[in-house]
């Protein structure tokens, strides 16, 4: 296992901050923040999927993922999070 | 006849440029990893260019990957993830035959470990140093994966101590060397990019010298340089109608069992005739050529 947590992404339009933070129990909580909050174009139901199918491809089973949103299409959000998984030493 | 007139740079750490999809004014686009990429987002950079090429619709443009050089730990790491995905990988910093090998025998594995055809994926050594130039034929030679030879020319001058002016006769050498080492190997060669993306005028001075010289086209770093490389690289009504005219007079010539050819005066030799052939190619393939 590397570091507890890893972040990857940026805050430029069509792009995603990710963060993903270990847990050994309790599952998977995924947190989508729309940036700016009143940026009704995010489609969080859709990037939520992602991002699990993602966490369930990987075989990750618990923790938390935090990702704030700025218009990003869901393979960029799978590619941020796989890159944040990577640097906590969760690899393919 | 695959135009490669334009190849844009995307720097592949960011998905806002390629998002959307490639410019249609690009005939190749190259999602980078490597000048435009700190060393702390390799990483990530990688992964959202393998997410890329899966994703995004790219249409017909011919999609390459620039990897960073085998003799970082970067290099061996992008052509293991990604190298099996686009059209072509460009080697940076290529100086030697050995350069091209390590990428063209890691893709021989990558490419048999996905059960993908052996070659598949093709080649464009970047020459950008002075030792890049002085072997840039047995660099063109390397590998049957070699499409092109493109040139670097601001690490170029850098490598050479020269400066870089609007003129650019301190790269006549150098694109001179580059140009006949492709085409005596048979393959294309590609200009460097122009680094002022607001200066149009000297975009097509220098994109019009390097098709002059012989370069099939030109690395772009901005998409608003796309239609100027296009028009330097397109032939004009005149050159265009003056190699249908060299044409239609060897038809003729031919048709009455004659091997004299004269247009205007002026006898029509075997590279004149290869030359008329190309413009016309070329017109067709850009779909300037009207019957």
């Amino acid at each position: 296992m590397g570091a507890r947590s890893g972040k990857a992404g940026t805050a430029d339009r069509n792009d995603a901050e990710v963060e993903f933070v270990h847990a050994t129990a309790g599952g998977l909580q995924v947190d989508i923040v729309p940036c700016p909050p009143e940026d009704g174009s995010t489609d969080g139901a859709a990037l939520e999927a992602a991002a699990r199918e993602l966490l369930a491809d990987l075989e990750v089973t618990a923790g938390r993922v935090t990702v704030r949103d700025h218009a990003a299409p869901a393979w960029v959000v799978k590619a941020r999070l796989e890159a944040a998984l990577g640097r906590t030493g969760v690899t393919r | 006849m695959r135009l490669r007139r334009t190849r844009l740079y995307m720097p592949g750490n960011g998905p806002r440029l390629f998002i959307k999809g490639p410019p249609p004014e690009a005939d190749s686009v190259i999602l980078d990893l490597e000048d435009s990429v700190p060393p702390a987002e390799k990483d990530a950079a990688r992964i959202l260019v393998r997410y890329a090429l899966e994703s995004v619709n790219w249409g017909d443009k011919e999609v390459l990957v620039r990897v960073n050089p085998m003799s970082t730990p970067y290099g061996p790491a992008d052509v293991r993830m990604v190298g099996h995905m686009p059209d072509g990988l460009i080697i940076p910093k290529c100086e030697t035959p050995t350069d091209v090998l390590q990428v063209a025998l890691l893709l021989d594995e990558v490419e048999a470990e996905r059960g993908l055809p052996a070659g598949k994926v093709k080649l464009i050594p970047l020459i950008e140093t002075a030792r890049g130039v002085l072997n840039a034929l047995e660099v063109a030679k390397s590998s049957p994966r070699n499409t092109s030879l493109a040139f670097g020319a601001e690490d170029y001058t850098a490598d050479v101590g020269g400066e870089r002016t609007n003129e650019g006769s301190e790269l006549l050498f150098a694109r001179s060397m580059i140009v006949a080492a492709a085409k005596a190997a048979g393959i294309g060669a590609s200009d460097t990019v122009f680094g002022d993306f607001r200066d149009m005028d000297g975009l097509y001075r220098e994109a019009k010298q390097a098709a002059a010289m012989g370069f099939d086209g030109k690395g772009a770093i901005h998409p608003n340089q796309l239609p100027v490389i296009i028009r330097a690289f397109t032939p004009d009504t005149g050159r265009i109608e003056k190699a249908k005219r060299i044409m239609e007079a060897i038809k003729k010539a031919e048709a009455e069992g004659s091997a004299v050819v004269a247009v205007g005066g002026k006898m029509v030799d075997p590279p004149v005739r290869a030359r008329a052939e190309k413009i016309i190619a070329q017109a067709k393939a850009a779909g300037v050529y009207k019957e």
